[in-house]
């Protein structure tokens, strides 16, 4: 018996609730202010951003939250099939990075490229309060 | 500035929604058109150790050798080889609804084979099922079979206590 491949076109659905904590909570509330929040670690002194409620490199609780810089610098990037730049972002003052989408022509970018954060004019409250980084 | 108890706790709704598409293969794709168009059910016998396996497979999987050429039929009848009852509400992947429970759910041996499938049952009562019970499968009408495990809707039993 001789019968067509088949392919399933199949999806999978799964609806969740995401509970953000005080640490993002604070953070996604500050970016409606135009401010990026990070939490600086009194133990081993860096600063994470965004801000989390533990210290990724020393384990240390993190409860105090402060404004950083909202332009920074590359540290790495890609590009994806569309042309859209993503990048990992280290803001003035942080001593981390986080992605996120960079508004620009791939052959601008480059690592140490300096951005800047576009927030949305009238923001939701998740992540998208940032529409992008934009090259400064 | 501590802004912790400032702020309203922020829950956010998502649907994670993914589409993809599977390639079934050769084996599958035949083992499911002949569930579509036939409701026979097939599956493949170890050339050195003689065990069938269902869903059909080229290799065995104990002693990794090629399969027959010639399949076999098994089922539609077979023994229920464990069994429960979901009594527990959980998100269905495929729909992204909650299944409503309760609804039997059984792992069945078919008759002419060495494996296992899990699939519906239509008993909810423990006490009305055992290990070694008679099964049957049923199959969607004609014309509404897809050629996907759906097309047995459930397996029935066959036997009380």
């Amino acid at each position: 018996m001789t019968v067509e491949p088949i392919v399933y076109h199949q999806r999978i659905k799964l609806p969740y609730r995401y509970t953000a904590g005080d640490a993002v909570t604070a953070f996604i509330d500050g970016l409606a202010e135009g401010t990026i929040l990070g939490a600086p670690c009194g133990r081993c002194e860096a600063t994470v951003v965004p801000a989390r409620p533990f210290c990724p490199t020393c384990s240390g609780s993190l409860t105090e939250f402060v404004p950083v810089g909202t332009g920074g610098e590359i540290t790495t990037f890609t590009v994806d099939g569309d042309g859209r730049v993503m990048a990992m972002i280290r803001l003035d003052g942080a001593d981390t990075a986080f992605p996120f989408v960079v508004d620009a022509d791939p052959s601008d970018v480059s690592i140490g490229t300096r951005v800047e954060a576009r927030f949305a004019a009238d923001p939701p409250r998740t992540v998208e309060a940032i529409e992008a980084f934009v090259i400064a | 500035m501590t802004m912790a108890d400032q702020n309203e706790a922020l829950r956010l709704e998502y649907l994670a929604n993914f589409e993809y598409d599977y390639a079934a293969g050769a084996y599958a794709t035949r083992f499911m058109t002949e569930l579509k168009e036939t409701t026979r059910l097939y599956g493949t016998e170890c050339s050195e150790c003689g065990r069938v396996y269902v869903p059909p497979r080229p290799l065995c999987g104990i002693c990794s050798a090629r399969t027959k050429d010639e399949w076999v039929e098994v089922g539609p009848k077979g023994t229920l080889t464990g069994f429960t009852v979901v009594e527990i509400p959980f998100i269905d992947p495929m729909t992204g609804e909650k299944r409503p429970v309760p609804y039997g759910f059984a792992f069945v041996r078919l008759d002419g084979c060495d494996t296992n499938m899990y699939h519906f049952i239509d008993e909810t009562d423990h006490d009305k099922m055992w290990v070694g019970m008679a099964v049957e499968a049923v199959f969607k009408p004609d014309g509404e079979r897809e050629g996907k495990m759906s097309d047995i809707m459930y397996f029935r039993t066959l036997e009380e206590k």
